[in-house]
């Protein structure tokens, strides 16, 4: 932060030499640098999280085109309330919390609407009901379409677990959170976050395991 | 010794390295001597490093020229945030209000809160056939004059008042009409 102040102050208002500075500086710098009135602060904070936040979004409600929506909304509320969030807090945790919760409502409306019931059905599926299935040995492949068709049977998986146990899985597997942070994002407490973590992995672990053999 | 129950209710702990060392001993060991439980955490973990692996999705192209232009429509209402749609400020519009109120109520302003002077009414003795000039309309009528004596004098004596009594159209006028004297 420092850096970029003394480069601001000694007149450089040159936008790549301030990028290359915010870019050095962790999040709750840039913040700080946007919150001073720097307006590049909010693209590096874009730049950081709009990959993630995809990814994240998108494997929560399964619809590419409107993860695309909520990222961009996510930004909005961040840009618009960025002065009302606690800095002692970790950034990365309130965006994920602004994004969780428009991929929980987004779900939610999406129950509610038939026409997007197809996908709702699907992803609803209580996977604690099917029996555990070890063994599968009849999917002999080859090995080029066997990984594509590995991928995307890996990604129907993980959308046919239940949204609550899909959130936490995501946010842990593949965000790579930790539980106090599941905690925070999603609003539960630290137990039910341990719980909804491991039948997460079992519901998983009993869909992927005919596909491994 | 663990048991396949407990091992699959603290696998995720366990998994992710929260347990405490010598229950997580326990656990490695009862992966050594059951083969479900082996086979469990060999599933879970070749499946979420596939996970794990999965390609990311980029942003569209339009991602980021979409959301500076939400951001500048943004920043246009935070640098006007008293502003309309049509430009004016809400000041303006609430000083033009304020004009507008101000001419409306001027005249009641300008006469002040003293008391109204009338223009003054000017009324003369009337005739003997009085009666027939004082129709009142088309829905009430009135006797006859009641004052007997109509003269300067009598009119000009505060303590009397001519009186006419007014009756509705159409119904009967009595035979013998008061005659009323204020003061009397």
């Amino acid at each position: 932060m420092t850096k970029l102040l003394a480069l601001r102050s000694r007149g450089a208002t040159e936008p790549r030499s301030a990028r290359v500075v915010l870019r050095e500086l962790d999040d709750s710098e840039v913040v700080a640098q946007f919150l001073a009135g720097e307006k590049l602060a909010f693209d590096e904070l874009v730049e950081r999280y709009q990959t993630r936040l995809l990814n994240f979004v998108y494997r929560t409600t399964g619809d590419r085109e409107r993860a695309e929506d909520l990222v961009q909304e996510t930004f909005i509320r961040v840009y618009r309330h960025l002065h009302r969030f606690d800095q002692t807090k970790k950034f990365s945790t309130w965006i994920y919390t602004i994004a969780s919760n428009l991929a929980k409502n987004e779900l939610r409306n999406r129950s509610r609407n038939p026409l997007v019931l197809f996908q709702a059905i699907k992803k609803n599926w209580d996977a604690d009901q099917r029996p555990l299935e070890w063994e599968d040995n009849t999917y002999r492949p080859d090995d080029l379409f066997r990984k594509r068709h590995l991928r995307r049977m890996v990604e129907s998986v993980v959308s046919e677990l239940p949204e609550h146990h899909r959130t936490v899985f995501v946010l842990r597997e593949m965000e790579g959170k930790t539980y106090e942070e599941i905690a925070d994002i999603t609003g539960c407490n630290l137990g039910t976050v341990k719980s909804r973590l491991n039948r997460a992995r079992n519901n998983f672990a009993q869909i992927i395991a005919p596909l491994l053999d | 010794m663990v048991d396949c129950a407990t091992f699959l209710d603290l696998y995720s702990e366990f998994r992710d390295g929260f347990l405490p060392p010598d229950m997580s001993r326990d656990f490695e060991a009862h992966l050594d001597v059951c083969a479900s439980c082996a086979r469990y955490d060999q599933v879970v973990a070749k499946g979420t490093r596939l996970v794990a692996d999965l390609p990311e999705l980029e942003p569209s192209a339009d991602f980021l020229p979409r959301l500076q232009n939400r951001i500048s429509d943004l920043e246009r209402e935070t640098r006007a945030p008293g502003q309309t749609a049509s430009g004016t400020s809400a000041s303006a519009v609430l000083s033009i209000a304020a004009a507008l109120a101000l001419a409306a109520w001027l005249p009641v302003l300008r006469t002040g809160s003293g008391p109204y002077r009338l223009p003054a009414v000017t009324a003369g003795a009337p005739d003997r056939d009085l009666p027939a000039l004082f129709m009142a309309g088309p829905l009430l009528r009135h006797t006859a004059l009641l004052h007997r004596d109509l003269s300067p004098a009598a009119l000009a004596d505060r303590d009397q008042h001519l009186l006419f009594r007014y009756y509705p159209v159409g119904e009967p006028i009595p035979a013998s009409v008061a005659f009323q004297v204020a003061g009397r």
